[in-house]
C-alpha cells in the first residue's frame, strides 16, 4: 500500500499527500482542539411511541477522529441521520460551526461542509470510479437550471481526480464501474468522493463493515490520515480499530449517552461494560 | 460512443427511405413516435422514475399546435412552439407535484394528473371532444410547402435529428452525469450536496417539452389531434416502445417506436385471419399481439432489443480483451 503509507507518513508529520494538502491548508490553519465544530443540543427523536434518541447532548471538537459506539439498536445511525438532517429531530437543536442547521435540508447541510457516508457502501454503481469522484468535485460548479453548462474547468477537475485516485490507491481502477469494485475498494472510493467535496466534518457510518483484514487496515489508515487534518465522526463496531485511531469516544445506549472520553476512560466505565457484556457478567462474579 | 452515433446513422439512413419507395407519411409517423419515445427515455431512462403521464404533454402539444394553426392561422413553427410552451408549463406543474415522491407513488401521481388533463380535453370546446380537432393545416415553414408529404417528412426528420442532438448534449454534460448518479443512489447524491429535486424537475420539464414537440408534429402529420393522444394508453404505448427498444439507451427508443408503429400498421392491414374454427380481426385486435410481444420482451429481453445487443457486444469485447491478455 505505498499510497496509503505515503498518506500516513505525511499526515503523521503534520502534512498530507499533495492530493489532500491543497485543500487542507485552510483546515490546518483554523484547526484547534476543544472547539466544538458540531453539536447536538437536547436532540430527541421519536418514531410513534418509540424514542430512538433521547435528549442527546453531543459535542464533536474540531480535528481528530471521534468515535460513536454502542451495542446494536443503540441509535448510532439515527444520530447520524439526525446530524446530517436526513431525518427531522422531534426536539432539540443541531449546530454546525456555530450555525443552527436544525431546519436545513440535507443537501444544504452537505454544502456547509458536513458530509456523510453510509452503513452500506454508497457509490454510484453504474458510473466509473473517475465519474464517481467527478460527480463529487463538480457539485459546487453545476446547477440543475444550467443543464447545458460544462461545470468546472475540465483540466483542473481531471488533475484533481488523478490526485485523489492516487491518494486512495484507486488509480488502477479508474475506469472500472463502481459496482464491479471489490468491497474494500468501494469503501475507499466512498472516502475519496467524500474528500472531493472538501468537507469540514466527515461522518462515517461503519466504514470497515464487511471488510477483510487487509482492507480494514487500509481504510483505518485512510481515516487516521484524514483525521490529522479534519474532523471525523465515525460509527464503528471494531473496538480494536476504535482504540487505535479515535482520540475520543462517545458511547450510546438506548438512544442516550452513557459515557464519553478517551478509550481508557470509557473502557473502564461500568455502564459501558454492562452495555457490551450484559449484567449477567456481574451477576456471575457474585 | 457507438451507442450515440448509431441513432444518427439510422436517422441519416431514414433520409433515403422515401427514395427507396417507403411511404413518407408512415415514416413521419414513425419519427414523431420515435421523438416521443426519446423524450420519455430522457426522463425515465436516465432518472429512473416511471411517468404514466407523458400522454398529457404529447396530447396537449398536439391540441395546442393544431388549434393555433387551424383557428388562429399561426405559422406552423410558431404553432409548434405554442404546443411546446404549454407542454413545458404542464411538465413543470406536474413535476413540481410528483417529484416529491418516488416509485409507485410517483407513477400514480403522474397518472392521476394525466387523467385530469384527459377529462379537461374531453370537455373543453376547442378540442372537439370525441370528434377531435380535424383538418389541421400544415401550412409552410421557412418557405417550405409542408402540405407536401415528402417535404413535411424531411422537416420532421430535421427536427428529430436536432432534438436527438439536444438530448445527447444534455446527457453528455455534467447535468446528465448527475441524473445518472441520482438514478443510481439518490441519498448519496443528496449527501454530496445535490438538490436532487431540481435535477428531476428540470429533466421532467425538458422531457415534457420534447413530448409536446412530438405531439405537435404528429398533429400536423396526420391532420388530427384526438382524445387517444392524451389518454393514459398513449403513455403505456411509449413505455412499451422504450422497453421494447431498450430503456436508457440512445438508439433503443427509436427502434422501439419503429417496431410498434410497424406492428400496428402491418397487423391492421392483415384484416381477419381464419385459423380453423377460430378467427381474429387484426384490424381491431392489434393491442393483443403487441401485448404478447411486450410480455415476451419483458420475459426474454429485459434490456430491450438494443440493450441486449449492447450487452452481447460488451461480453464479446470483454472476451476478446481477456483472450488477448492471456495470449503470449
Amino acid at each position: 500500500m505505498p499510497a496509503v503509507a505515503s498518506l500516513m507518513t505525511r499526515a503523521e508529520n503534520g502534512g498530507a499527500t499533495p492530493a489532500i494538502a491543497a485543500q487542507d491548508k485552510r483546515h490546518t490553519r483554523t484547526m484547534s482542539e476543544n472547539v466544538p465544530v458540531l453539536e447536538a443540543r437536547g436532540v430527541t427523536k421519536s418514531f410513534g411511541g418509540f424514542v430512538a434518541v433521547q435528549n442527546l447532548n453531543l459535542e464533536v471538537n474540531r480535528g481528530g477522529v471521534h468515535a460513536l459506539i454502542g451495542p446494536n439498536g443503540a441509535g448510532k445511525t439515527t444520530v447520524f441521520n439526525l446530524l446530517t438532517r436526513f431525518i427531522q429531530p422531534t426536539a432539540g437543536q443541531i449546530i454546525l460551526m456555530g450555525e443552527d442547521i436544525t431546519t436545513l435540508a440535507p443537501e444544504f447541510v452537505a454544502r456547509r461542509g458536513l458530509v456523510r457516508s453510509f452503513q452500506i457502501s454508497a457509490t454510484f454503481e453504474k458510473l466509473t470510479v473517475s465519474q464517481n469522484i467527478r460527480i463529487a468535485l463538480q457539485r459546487p460548479h453545476v446547477d440543475a437550471w444550467r443543464f447545458l453548462g460544462t461545470g468546472a474547468d475540465r483540466g483542473k477537475t481531471e488533475a484533481r481526480i488523478a490526485e485523489l485516485l492516487t491518494s486512495f490507491d484507486l488509480t488502477a481502477y479508474a475506469n472500472w464501474r463502481a459496482g464491479d469494485l471489490p468491497y474494500g475498494r468501494k469503501r475507499a472510493l466512498e472516502l475519496a468522493a467524500t474528500m472531493a467535496t472538501d468537507p469540514q466534518v466527515m461522518l462515517l457510518d461503519e466504514p470497515t463493515q464487511g471488510l477483510g483484514f487487509e482492507d480494514v487496515e487500509r481504510v483505518a489508515d485512510l481515516i487516521k490520515a484524514i483525521g490529522a487534518t479534519r474532523t471525523v465522526l465515525m460509527v464503528e463496531h471494531n473496538m480494536s480499530l476504535v482504540s487505535r485511531i479515535a482520540g475520543r469516544i462517545t458511547v450510546l445506549r438506548s438512544g442516550a449517552i452513557i459515557a464519553d472520553g478517551d478509550y481508557a476512560t470509557v473502557s473502564r466505565d461500568p455502564q459501558v461494560v454492562e452495555a457490551y457484556l450484559g449484567s449477567g457478567r456481574r451477576r456471575a462474579r457474585h | 460512443m457507438m451507442n450515440r452515433l448509431a441513432p444518427l446513422a439510422l436517422l441519416a439512413l431514414a433520409g433515403f427511405l422515401p427514395v427507396a419507395g417507403v411511404y413518407p407519411l408512415f415514416l413521419t409517423k414513425c419519427l414523431t413516435f420515435a421523438l416521443f419515445a426519446m423524450a420519455f427515455n430522457l426522463f425515465t431512462g436516465y432518472v429512473g422514475l416511471l411517468s404514466i403521464g407523458h400522454a398529457s404533454f404529447f396530447g396537449m402539444g398536439a391540441y395546442i399546435a393544431g388549434y393555433a394553426a387551424k383557428a388562429w392561422g399561426v405559422p406552423t413553427p410558431f404553432a409548434l412552439l405554442a404546443g411546446i410552451a404549454v407542454a413545458i408549463a404542464l411538465g413543470a406543474a406536474f413535476g413540481a407535484i410528483a417529484i416529491r415522491r418516488r416509485g409507485i407513488y410517483f407513477a400514480m401521481i403522474t397518472l392521476a394528473l394525466a387523467q385530469m388533463v384527459y377529462f379537461f380535453c374531453s370537455q373543453a370546446p376547442f378540442t372537439g371532444a370525441e370528434d377531435g380537432l380535424q383538418n389541421i393545416p400544415r401550412g409552410t415553414a421557412f418557405g417550405l410547402p409542408l402540405g407536401n408529404d415528402l417535404v413535411f417528412y424531411y422537416f420532421v426528420l430535421a427536427l428529430t435529428v436536432l432534438a436527438y442532438l439536444f438530448i445527447q448534449a444534455v446527457i453528455a454534460k455534467p447535468f446528465g452525469e448527475t441524473l445518472q448518479a441520482i438514478r443510481d443512489n439518490e441519498p448519496r447524491a443528496i449527501s454530496l450536496g445535490y438538490d436532487v429535486r431540481s435535477y428531476k424537475l428540470v429533466a421532467f420539464t425538458i422531457s415534457a417539452a420534447i413530448a409536446g414537440l412530438a405531439g405537435g408534429l404528429k398533429a400536423f402529420a396526420l391532420g388530427v389531434a384526438t382524445l387517444p393522444d392524451v389518454h393514459w394508453t398513449q403513455s403505456g404505448n411509449v413505455i412499451l416502445m422504450c422497453l421494447l427498444g431498450g430503456m436508457g439507451t440512445a438508439l433503443g427508443p427509436i427502434i422501439g417506436a419503429i417496431v410498434v408503429v410497424l406492428l400496428e400498421n402491418q397487423l391492421a392491414s392483415l384484416g381477419v385471419i381464419h385459423l380453423g374454427f377460430f378467427s381474429i380481426d387484426f384490424s381491431t385486435k392489434a393491442p393483443i399481439v403487441i401485448g404478447i410481444v411486450f410480455m415476451l420482451c419483458v420475459l426474454l429481453f429485459r434490456r430491450g432489443l438494443v440493450g441486449e445487443l449492447i450487452a452481447l457486444l460488451g461480453k464479446r469485447g470483454l472476451a476478446t480483451e481477456t483472450a488477448s491478455r492471456h495470449t503470449p
